[in-house]
């Protein structure tokens, strides 16, 4: 039961962003410690299709799909990030639609990046620190560092055949705007208590993974996204955000088919 | 009128979502000896633990390494006739099944899987193996199993063992993606269970 309330990030993102109301916007973009790009070879990193999802809020926190917004969401990230000016600097490859076996191997990584993702929200983002987790120190004044090393297994070496990629990016957005009854009960909060009631959801989280080792090398999650997806200047800076503190490659990766 | 908006307010705030306090994790270090879930189910791990402050039922205990998602060790120490295995989330029309009067070691299975079946909302959920283990030096069975759940790619994998004793339950779980994470840890959980008494 536990770990069906934590297996989808989505859920689990959704529900606290809910809740955190109107705490400070959670965001960050982390590093795995002694990550650096390797030098003096050309790197090739792929970006699988994003994940967006788009929908309304209810009242009693219901998050309920809407095709059309998810469609619109899905064309205009898309388009936001081939012509964002980051991407186009890193040179980065994306990857259209797999069939038969490789889909089957770039579904399953999907799956696994999402709960990895999960964890890492909770245990990194949100701060919901592992113990296990803990760097010893020898120096009781200083201040406690975790290490970040979630990865999803060697066994990614599959997606390295599969795309040709040294590295993969996945993008996951997730927005839910209040419906009426949901504004009014935000309406009726204030005025009442002056309490707060969120009025949607408006989610995001990038990651790059090493293909060789399945180690994620680079997270970047923000609870408070800005820009409306279902239109294309909200997706450029919706796409613009996700990207905040993806870690440059060095040198010009050479194009890859997928 | 203001009796009722008030009362429509107090609406309102009931029906937005409950907060999910963040949990809070302790250290369970290895070679230890240490009593889980509130009972006399005692283990001794192999390897440093993560054990949540939040227990899904009074008799249940959860530990992980990276996560819950990614790796789950879940205990009960002595549930007895009428309790559940999970809280029940949906009691009037999902109810999970309660421990029965009479049970046997080889109804275990089963009743994993069906608590199984309701909690994660899947019928996707299948025991690949059962054979009779130990727990200490109490008969116990043990078993293997996988699932899905609908709206996610990702198959997990787990095994357990559970063991009655004048018919009060002990049981240890371990679930993980099948991918990596199963294989990964496997040999972390399986020390767990071959340390677990009662």
């Amino acid at each position: 039961m536990i770990r069906n309330l934590l297996r989808a990030v989505s859920g689990a993102i959704v529900a606290v962003c809910l809740i955190a109301g109107a705490a400070p916007a959670v965001a960050g973009s982390v590093q795995r410690d002694g990550f650096a790009y390797p030098q003096g070879q050309p790197i090739k990193i792929v970006v699988f299709r994003p994940d967006v999802r788009v929908g309304s809020l209810r009242v009693g926190g219901l998050d309920e799909p809407n095709a059309d917004w998810t469609a619109a969401a899905r064309t205009n990230i898309q388009t936001a990030m081939e012509s964002s000016p980051q991407m186009r600097e890193a040179n980065l490859t994306f990857l259209g639609e797999f069939e038969g076996e490789q889909a089957d191997v770039v579904n399953e990584n999907r799956g696994l990046f999402e709960a990895v993702a999960g964890a890492m929200f909770q245990h990194v983002t949100m701060g919901d620190r592992l113990p296990t987790k803990l760097v010893a120190s020898t120096d009781p004044n200083a201040k406690k560092q975790y290490r970040i090393d979630w990865s999803l297994g060697a066994q990614t070496d599959r997606l390295r055949e599969v795309t040709g990629g040294d590295y993969a990016l996945f993008f996951f957005t997730h927005d839910s705007y209040g419906d009426a009854g949901r504004k009014v009960a935000q309406l009726l909060m204030a005025g009442l208590f002056g309490a707060y009631v969120p009025a949607g959801v408006h989610i995001g989280y990038a990651a790059m993974i090493d293909l060789k080792t399945g180690d994620v090398v680079w997270f970047n999650t923000d609870l408070a996204m800005g820009g409306d997806p279902r239109d294309a200047e909200g997706a450029q800076k919706r796409v613009s955000q996700l990207l905040a503190g993806f870690p440059k490659p060095p040198v010009q990766p050479t194009a890859v088919q997928p | 009128m203001k009796k009722r908006n008030l009362l429509l307010a107090a609406l309102v705030l009931a029906s937005l979502p409950a907060a999910p306090a963040l949990a809070g994790w302790k250290l369970v270090p290895h070679a230890k000896p240490i009593a889980v879930a509130k009972g006399t189910l005692t283990v001794t791990p192999d390897a440093d633990w993560n054990r949540w402050s939040v227990r899904p039922i009074k008799k249940g205990e959860v530990w992980t390494l990276d996560g819950t998602g990614l790796n789950e060790v879940y205990f009960v120490s002595g549930l007895i006739v009428g309790e559940t295995l999970y809280r029940d989330a949906d009691k009037k029309n999902r109810p999970l099944p309660t421990l029965t009067k009479g049970m046997t070691l080889t109804d275990i299975p089963e009743f994993f899987e069906s608590s199984n079946r309701i909690a994660l909302n899947t019928s996707l959920f299948t025991v690949t193996g059962v054979e009779p283990a130990k727990m200490g030096e109490r008969d116990a069975v043990k078993f293997n199993y996988e699932y899905a759940v609908e709206g996610s790619p990702l198959k997990r994998r787990g095994m357990a063992i559970g063991s009655l004793s004048g018919g009060v339950l002990y049981l240890i779980s371990y679930t993980a993606p099948a991918t990596h994470f199963y294989e990964q840890n496997r040999a972390k959980a399986e020390a767990i269970m071959a340390s677990a008494h009662y």
